[in-house]
């Protein structure tokens, strides 16, 4: 089943934001928004938009969605983290897609969000005129290998890819008040989640390679982020772990003293490493942690894991292409999408109040975000599976 | 916090939000007056518009299209039996009846007024409270929230229509389908046959419609005879509200009911009509007549459901947990609009907060007013004949349906039901057991299953717990009390009948046998 994760292929280098931002006005400047990485590696075939790469910027078809109707398919219920991402960028496509078409949202739940990708991968017709918004309810059934999943999330073109990462912080009730207190005070810690196959594996996995995770009772099934978010402020558990977006919104607690961050887990860097979380500059990393309680920077096998898990984290919130839709639409979408990020004053303003973090839009940074969910290491993933089925057997099937 | 009220009051009588309450009003009763679409399909309606909108304007408009789904969704419910949204089928079991014995304006003209009044109230008790709220809710942990589901699943026992077992079948029935679908706490499908469909279980929008609208119509087109016989003479509008004032004190209990149960995060207020029903009916000296077009079945489940949307914005806006599946939608929408649920909203943000609560006011007014000047016309739909009224409501509430994931299970789905429905009517088994069954099920198993996974079995001691615990339980033994004296009064009238009509027969047979001699 793995096999749909595609060729194994070293993570390609990733450059600091800044730098590819610089990159991407000077080629902005020339007028060639696809200039193809200048690392010599291969690219897979399959995808799409590296393919016509080559080809001057006059052949692109800029009537191709004129008069036309996108759709932005969202595998999740109105409301949502996934939806807010379509709904705001609805307006911004509208404006900015040459022939300034119709942008609608359109919403399928069934399955949990599983199939809306089949449907999207399988049964519409890749013309060009949807982008799935590959989000956390596609990605993690696709990455953990639910057996309903018919669709390849390493093979759809990214249009532009909204990175989360994750934030463990505890109540100031357990006398923790940083990390290297952790080990000292598991006694009493209680976590609280939804299930170790959704956004919380990220905690999962930092505290296995923390070497904590087994001291802490963990408690299953909360409805949702905001459920268990609530239960640490009720005091029905005292160490909680969420994504950076949710942090984001529920940052007042750390302002109150009612939680302190002690992980925040950061960026992926090319050597490995964590950068740390703009949001969360004082809080350390993972590997840093570690390098706190142990002496040491991580390493084994759950190190490894996590961080194939994190690279697919940062770019599972992203708009994508079918890969046999036309270059085109993919090309003139994301050209759409850099002229706001660049050029709309209002972009980075509104986004930047319910998102910590900037979207990934450069043909670099999407190269790179593409290249890393398509490097993924099948053996780590397979190590998660493992894991999660020996650890967690009542909540991984 | 009373500057502050003032000072809110004021922002929104300003022209333009006036402006957006008006245009919200106006879209939450279109989608509350049609059978199978609620406020949650309002919300996702108005969300693409709120963009770029400043966020009084935006939640204006939202707010002022929840509040006033459960105002229009009574139409429906009591001209032609169908639930207008998931929220109002409680009011189709008198209202309807009402509106059978030609009395639809006096019905609507109840239902109005109060949910207005129940509207108003819940706003009034939220603007109240909603500074000090907080602790309150944090004080509720899982345990807590397992036994407000109890107490839900306890209502069952007051719905039954006198067949405590057919309504516990009915009910257990509906647990069982409530867990249909991916499990609450364990990686587990349940009764999915490897239909994707199924994975995400059955929405309560087609759930409702099929049990309440497809038997009705079923009815409707075998009788074939208009729904109403006559319309009631004049005067029908005021009756009503002359009902609502007579009953002032259920219209406030059961706002205030309606409220507390918005304002608990979890449970959704789904089943708040029909909890209010139940208390209503069990208080009642003389609950004879409910069922039968008792217009206190009208007031209670009406005043409670405008007031629950009141309640379900405390943890929306104060913990960004959605306190219904319409909060849900808002919840977006207050991201959208650059919001942050959280403390701030009754701190920093405490005007913000407070003018969406003089929305809820407002809009609550204009939506009254608005159905108490379409009564009389709208009510003429019960005279029109089935053979032409069916047919298309079959068409509106098949689109509807429809609409809820775009998925051909969604008709199945409801005319499956539709089937168990008709049947259940037909051998007059009550429906409304299966609703709360069904509605409960997922929040009531993961409640346990988080109370025992985190505290064992120590939540059980808990004081909350144990209040809630002692609630379920007087009500069972008052109702079952009640129930054994009613069956013991009929036991006894019959007797009594029976022991006349046997001394009647006795003294015919003697004057029978006196003509003999004679």
């Amino acid at each position: 089943m793995r096999a749909r994760l595609g060729p194994t292929i070293r993570r390609r280098t990733t450059r600091t934001l800044g730098a590819a931002l610089a990159m991407a006005l000077v080629l902005a400047a020339c007028g060639n928004g696809d200039e193809p990485d200048a690392a010599p590696e291969p690219e897979p075939a399959e995808d799409p938009a590296e393919a016509p790469a080559d080809e001057p910027e006059e052949a692109v078809d800029d009537d191709f969605f004129a008069g036309q109707t996108i759709t932005i398919l969202v595998p999740a219920a109105p409301g949502g983290g996934a939806d807010n991402t379509a709904q705001f960028h609805a307006p911004y496509l509208q404006q900015y897609v040459p022939g300034n078409p119709s942008v609608r949202v359109e919403h399928d739940t069934a399955a949990g969000g599983i199939a809306a990708g089949n449907r999207y991968f399988n049964q519409m017709e890749p013309d060009g005129y949807t982008i799935f918004l590959s989000a956390f309810t596609t990605t993690i059934p696709w990455m953990v290998g639910e057996a309903e999943v018919d669709y390849n999330v390493a093979a759809l073109t990214q249009l532009a890819a909204f990175p989360y990462t994750g934030v463990l912080y505890v109540s100031p009730d357990t006398g923790i008040e940083s990390v290297a207190d952790l080990p000292d005070n598991l006694d009493g810690l209680v976590k609280g989640g939804v299930s170790p196959t959704s956004t919380d594996l990220m905690g999962v996995l930092a505290l296995e390679v923390l070497g904590v995770r087994e001291g802490i009772q963990e408690v299953w099934g909360y409805g949702g982020t905001g459920d268990h978010v609530l239960a640490f402020q009720q005091g029905e558990t005292n160490i909680d772990a969420t994504t950076n977006v949710v942090w984001n919104r529920n940052s007042w607690m750390q302002d109150e003293g009612d939680a302190i961050p002690i992980v925040a887990y950061g960026f992926l860097q090319d050597d490995g490493t964590f950068a740390r979380d703009p949001l969360l500059p004082d809080v350390p990393t993972v590997d840093e942690a570690h390098e706190i309680l142990y002496g040491e920077p991580p390493s084994g096998e759950a190190w490894e894991a996590f961080k194939n898990v994190m690279a697919i984290i940062h770019v599972a919130h992203s708009m994508t292409m079918h890969p046999d839709a036309p270059p085109d639409a993919a090309r003139i979408l994301r050209a759409a999408l850099r002229d706001a990020i660049e050029n709309d004053p209002n972009y980075l303003a509104e986004w930047g109040e319910a998102n910590p973090a900037e979207p990934f839009y450069t043909p670099e940074d999407l190269d790179q975000s593409q290249a890393a969910i398509q490097g993924v290491d099948e053996a780590f993933i397979e190590w998660v599976q493992t894991f999660l089925s020996t650890e967690y057997p009542d909540e991984f099937g | 916090v009373l500057d502050a009220a003032a000072e809110a009051l004021v922002n929104v009588a300003s022209l333009q939000y006036f402006g957006w309450i008006v245009l919200g009003t106006f879209v939450g009763l279109m989608v509350g007056v049609i059978p199978g679409l609620g406020g949650v399909t309002g919300m996702s309606l108005l969300l693409p518009f709120i963009f770029g909108m400043d966020p009084y304007s935006g939640l204006a408009l939202l707010m002022g299209m929840a509040a006033v789904t459960h105002t229009s969704d009574t139409f429906p419910s009591v001209l032609i039996g169908l639930p207008g949204s998931a929220g109002s089928q409680a009011t189709i079991l008198d209202g309807y009846a009402m509106a059978r014995k030609g009395e639809a304006e006096r019905a609507l003209g109840a239902a109005f007024t109060v949910s207005l009044a129940g509207g108003v109230i819940g706003a009034l008790v939220l603007l109240a409270t909603i500074t000090a709220i907080r602790p309150v809710v944090l004080s509720l942990g899982s345990p807590e929230l397992f036994m407000f589901a109890l107490l839900g699943l306890a209502m069952v026992g007051l719905l039954t229509g006198g067949q405590p077992f057919a309504g516990l079948t009915v009910g257990a029935i509906g647990l069982l389908l409530g867990a249909v679908g991916a499990a609450p706490a364990t990686a587990e499908y349940r009764f999915t046959y490897e239909i994707l469909y199924l994975y995400d279980g059955f929405p309560i929008a087609l759930v409702a419609l099929g049990l309440f609208a497809i038997p009705e119509m079923i009815d409707l087109l075998i009788d074939d005879r208009p729904i109403a016989k006559s319309m009631e003479l004049r005067g029908g509008r005021l009756r009503g509200i002359r009902d609502a004032w007579t009953h002032k004190f259920l219209v406030l209990r059961s706002a205030v009911f309606g409220n507390v149960i918005g304002v608990i995060p979890g449970l959704g207020g789904a089943v708040v009509d029909w909890m209010a029903y139940g208390f209503a009916k069990q208080t009642a000296k003389d609950d004879s007549q409910f069922g039968k077009g008792d217009v206190r079945g009208v007031i209670a489940p009406e005043s409670a459901n405008n007031a629950k949307e009141a309640g379900t914005l405390v943890p929306t806006l104060v913990f960004g947990i959605p306190g219904s599946p319409t909060t849900a939608v808002l919840l977006g929408g207050l991201l959208l609009l650059g919001l942050r649920p959280g403390p701030e909203m009754v701190g920093s943000q405490l005007p913000l907060t407070l003018s969406v609560i003089w929305t809820l006011v407002v809009a609550n007014a204009l939506g009254a007013l608005a159905c108490f000047a379409l009564t009389k016309q709208i009510a003429r739909v019960t005279t029109v004949p089935p053979k032409i009224l069916v047919p298309c409501l079959l068409v509106v509430i098949t689109i509807a349906a429809y609409q809820s994931s775009f998925h051909w299970g969604d008709i199945a789905v409801m005319l499956g039901i539709g089937v168990l429905g008709w049947w259940w009517k037909q051998v007059g088994w009550a429906r409304a057991p299966f609703i709360i069954g069904f509605v409960l099920s997922t929040p009531a198993e993961r409640y346990l299953h988080l109370s025992m996974s985190r505290y064992g079995l120590e939540w059980t001691g808990r004081p909350i717990v144990m209040v809630i615990a002692s609630m379920i339980v007087l009500g069972i033994v008052v109702e079952a009390v009640r129930q054994t004296r009613r069956r013991n009064r009929v036991r006894a009238a019959a007797e009594a009948e029976g022991r006349s009509a046997a001394a009647k027969g006795r003294s015919a047979a003697a004057e029978g046998a006196d003509h003999e001699r004679a």
